[in-house]
């Protein structure tokens, strides 16, 4: 009976895959669903300010886009962050979730931030795994964005 | 010589002649071959719309299942004892389904040899067939439906193609065009600010003929063999695509506001 196993096996990942996409919102953990629902820090910094970072990545397997603004003080810690995701719910849960533990950090702290802590806090399953990396690219991408804004600063005033 | 009689002549003649048959055949389009009902299970082979051969003369296919035989008429069927054969564990989409390997396909035909291998391979043909055909039916008819819904889409096929040259689009890549990136956030947003029918339509034609000048993107690049083009224009082609869903989503909470 060799060959009932192939189709077995064939039934069984395309039933697991009906049924996971029947019912995204069950697979998801109640934290991404509370960020989804509840999105902390939504919105817009003005990009031309000087102590304005503003990163802005994409994953173009999913076709999602995501904007991370940080806002710094003089003394390099950030005192706002905004973010404005299109996307799945584990990518707007993960950059909601970005914008709140950057908020406080210097910015040395904020790079040191990883994709993993996101995914571990919000308990997101491996396939999800690339919408945690998504939000760490934006705020490597706003902290740079930040850190040329002052250089070029640096630079006009000797 | 009517179907019945040739297929009669044939049964008799040598492996040989049984070979110059089946060539002879290829020539003949498949339309005239699945009009046709066959007498016995014996003659089914007339039934098979012609490009089948091609795939089975790629292959050099395992001895049949139920009789042993080394002879295929198709990747599908045994020469000898006509019974459907175990599916092969990797096909190419556009030999499963007799089309040629392009991003230019054309729909018509596509549709058209799709209709032609289910009406061969469909498990309503093989009910009354033993256990093994039917599930190697219920296998061959539903991978033939992938194939057919991967290479309809010109997202899904240009993927495809691109997967078959060993190239992906990576997740990881997050660095894309920050221009584009930009254009592609604020569609989003102007998308999401739209609150009329009318808007909806506007922004719709607009992405419509997006995504058609990127899909004529495509397709130049892999006439010409860019897989580097082709895969940055098929990236291009997902945001509009998703763009796209996202129209239809807004059109649905529109109406029913």
């Amino acid at each position: 009976m060799a060959w009932v196993s192939p189709l077995a096996r064939i039934g069984a990942s395309t039933l697991l895959k009906a049924r996971s996409q029947s019912l995204p919102a069950a697979l998801y953990h109640e934290k991404v669903i509370d960020h989804y629902e509840n999105p902390r820090n939504v919105g817009t910094l003005d990009k031309k300010k000087s102590s304005v970072g503003t990163g802005l990545v994409g994953a173009p397997a999913c076709g999602d886009v995501m904007k991370l603004q940080v806002e710094v003080d003089e003394n390099g810690k950030i005192v706002d962050a905004k973010f404005k995701t299109f996307g799945c719910g584990s990518a707007i849960a993960s950059s909601s979730l970005a914008t709140e533990w950057v908020k406080g950090k210097t910015v040395d702290e904020a790079l040191k931030l990883k994709n993993t802590d996101i995914a571990k806090e919000l308990c997101l399953p491996p396939v999800k795994l690339h919408c945690s990396m998504l939000a760490e690219d934006a705020i490597k991408a706003a902290l740079a964005d930040y850190r040329i804004k002052q250089e070029s600063l640096k630079n006009q005033s000797p | 010589m009517s179907l019945a009689s040739a297929s009669r002549l044939l049964r008799r003649a040598s492996s040989s002649s049984f070979c110059s048959m089946i060539r002879a055949q290829k020539c003949v389009p498949s339309t005239d071959f699945i009009h046709c009902r066959p007498e016995t299970k014996e003659q089914n082979f007339l039934t098979i719309p012609s490009h089948f051969y091609s795939v089975a003369s790629s292959n050099s296919a395992p001895s049949c299942w139920k009789c042993g035989g080394k002879e295929r008429k198709s990747s599908f069927f045994c020469n000898e004892c006509s019974a459907l054969q175990k599916p092969e564990s990797n096909y190419n989409y556009f030999q499963l389904l007799g089309v040629i390997q392009t991003f230019n396909i054309d729909a018509h035909e596509l549709s058209k040899k799709f209709r032609d291998l289910q009406t061969v391979l469909h498990p309503d043909k093989f009910s009354n067939a033993s256990e093994d055909e039917q599930s190697f039916s219920a296998e061959l008819s539903s991978l033939v439906n992938k194939a057919f819904k991967t290479l309809l889409d010109p997202l899904e096929r240009g993927l495809y193609l691109l997967s078959l040259v060993g190239d992906k689009v990576d997740e990881k890549n997050t660095s894309f065009d920050k221009i584009f990136l930009l254009e592609i956030m604020e569609l989003n947003e102007e998308l999401e600010a739209i609150s009329t029918t009318s808007e909806l339509k506007e922004f719709q034609s607009r992405n419509k003929s997006t995504l058609n000048s990127i899909c004529r993107k495509v397709s130049v690049a892999f006439d010409e063999g860019n897989y580097t083009s082709a895969k940055a224009a098929l990236m291009e082609m997902k945001y509009y695509t998703t763009l796209e869903g996202k129209i239809k989503e807004k059109e649905i909470s529109i109406e029913t506001v």
